[in-house]
């Protein structure tokens, strides 16, 4: 096997992670957590390196995003990562903690056990520390179009919906593209040029069936690609790895499932 | 060379092919077709172990036992042809390497299949 697989099978070694500092524990800490953390700043010219935090857990927190905080307020100011609310509406804190992508302000640091390891939001470029570069995929969230379209201008009032309508938007228009669904596809690390990914399919499906909307059919058209639509294997990483408990594997079969009944 | 096109006209690349659907379908349908065809088949291989070419013969020269394996062999190669398809788009990004894999895919499943073909016909219309 050995002859066959170069190296972490033949990634860049400036990519490679090397071991980082080790900031001392607290002085009078009873309790405390260990924290790994990824660092690495894409204008150094220097490779990352994962450093070692030891946290006094009494005065933290119970979030791992408490935890980030206390670091960068209290030890390492250098430590870099996005946040907003602290409560899971705004989707920047989203990073692998504990090898899965979720948020860290909706992370509870007891529910992991031993050193806690994180690292930026898998497959996208990182910036610094763990904050990656998200263009791409916004620029394909602005491919679908999200806002409703009307061909009839808008009535005085709002735009009328039965009941029944409204809860076909249930379980998708609570995502807060937080992108934690697809940075954990494979299928859009290895398409992600072409391949919308499970949050901007699920964004598309939220549109799609909302019965308010007037360019189902258009919206359909944008989908119908092989790459676009059709890269998603099923491979449910997806649904695994959103800290809001949505289904972007339902809304892309549901896509899929109207693309054939159009045919029909 | 540096890539200064925006991120949007990144994004939106070619623009959609309008396609891929009746491959998505197709493979559904071959799917669970070939659990019912591949099973029929099995049994008509099954129930020729030990039989003689003369055996063979009287067997295939059953009207249904012919479709049943005919009928397995294209559901088989319609569903090889796709399922290889989506792992060559997959893995391999190399333009020119992609468009001869999917040549070669494309061919080898249809020779696969009329060869099986002429070879059934063959038992078939040779009493
Ligand atoms: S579907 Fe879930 S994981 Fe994906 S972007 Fe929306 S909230 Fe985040
Ligand atoms: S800080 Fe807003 S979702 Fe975590």
């Amino acid at each position: 096997m050995r002859a066959f697989l170069p190296l972490n099978f033949g990634t860049d070694t400036a990519s490679w992670v090397a071991k980082g500092k080790i900031w001392n524990t607290p002085a009078g800490a009873k309790a405390t957590r260990v924290f790994e953390i990824y660092r690495y700043d894409s204008e150094s010219g220097r490779g990352p390196r994962l450093d070692v935090y030891h946290i006094d857990r009494g005065s933290c927190g119970p979030m791992v995003l408490d935890a980030l905080i206390k670091i960068k307020n209290e030890i390492d100011p250098t430590l870099t990562f996005r946040r907003s609310c602290r409560e899971g509406v705004c989707g920047s804190c989203s990073m692998s903690i504990g090898g899965r992508n979720w948020l860290a302000c909706t992370q509870r640091i007891d529910d992991i056990e031993g050193s806690i390891r994180i690292f930026p939001l898998n497959h996208f470029p990182v910036k610094k520390d763990l904050v990656v570069d998200q263009r791409h995929v916004l620029a394909q969230h602005q491919i679908i179009q999200p806002w409703l379209k009307t061909a009839k201008p808008a009535p005085e009032g709002e735009w009328l919906q039965s009941p029944e309508d409204r809860v076909k938007l249930d379980g998708y228009y609570e995502c807060i593209l937080c992108f934690s669904c697809t940075g954990g596809c494979p299928s859009y690390w290895w398409n992600g040029d072409r391949y919308l990914g499970p949050a901007v399919l699920l964004q598309a499906y939220r549109w799609i069936v909302d019965s308010r909307d007037e360019a189902t059919g258009q919206r359909l058209d944008t989908l119908e690609d092989p790459f676009r639509l059709y890269r998603c294997h099923t491979i449910m990483n997806c649904t695994k790895t959103c800290p809001k408990g949505l289904e972007p594997a339902k809304a892309i079969a549901r896509i899929k499932a109207m693309l054939v009944a159009r045919q029909h | 060379m540096e890539d200064f096109r925006t991120p949007t006209a990144r994004a939106r690349g070619l623009g959609a092919a309008r396609g891929g659907t009746r491959d998505f379908w197709y493979q559904r349908v071959t799917s669970a077709l070939g659990v019912l065809l591949i099973t029929g088949a099995i049994i008509v291989v099954i129930d020729s172990i030990g039989a003689d070419y003369d055996d063979v013969r009287a067997l295939l020269s059953n009207p249904v036992v012919v479709a049943l394996l005919l009928l397995a062999l294209l559901n088989f190669c319609i569903h090889m042809r796709i399922g290889m398809q989506v792992i060559i788009e997959d893995y391999v990004h190399q333009p020119m390497a992609k468009v001869l894999l999917l040549i070669v895919n494309a061919g080898f499943s249809t020779v696969i299949g009329v060869v099986g073909a002429v070879a059934i016909i063959k038992i078939a219309f040779s009493g």
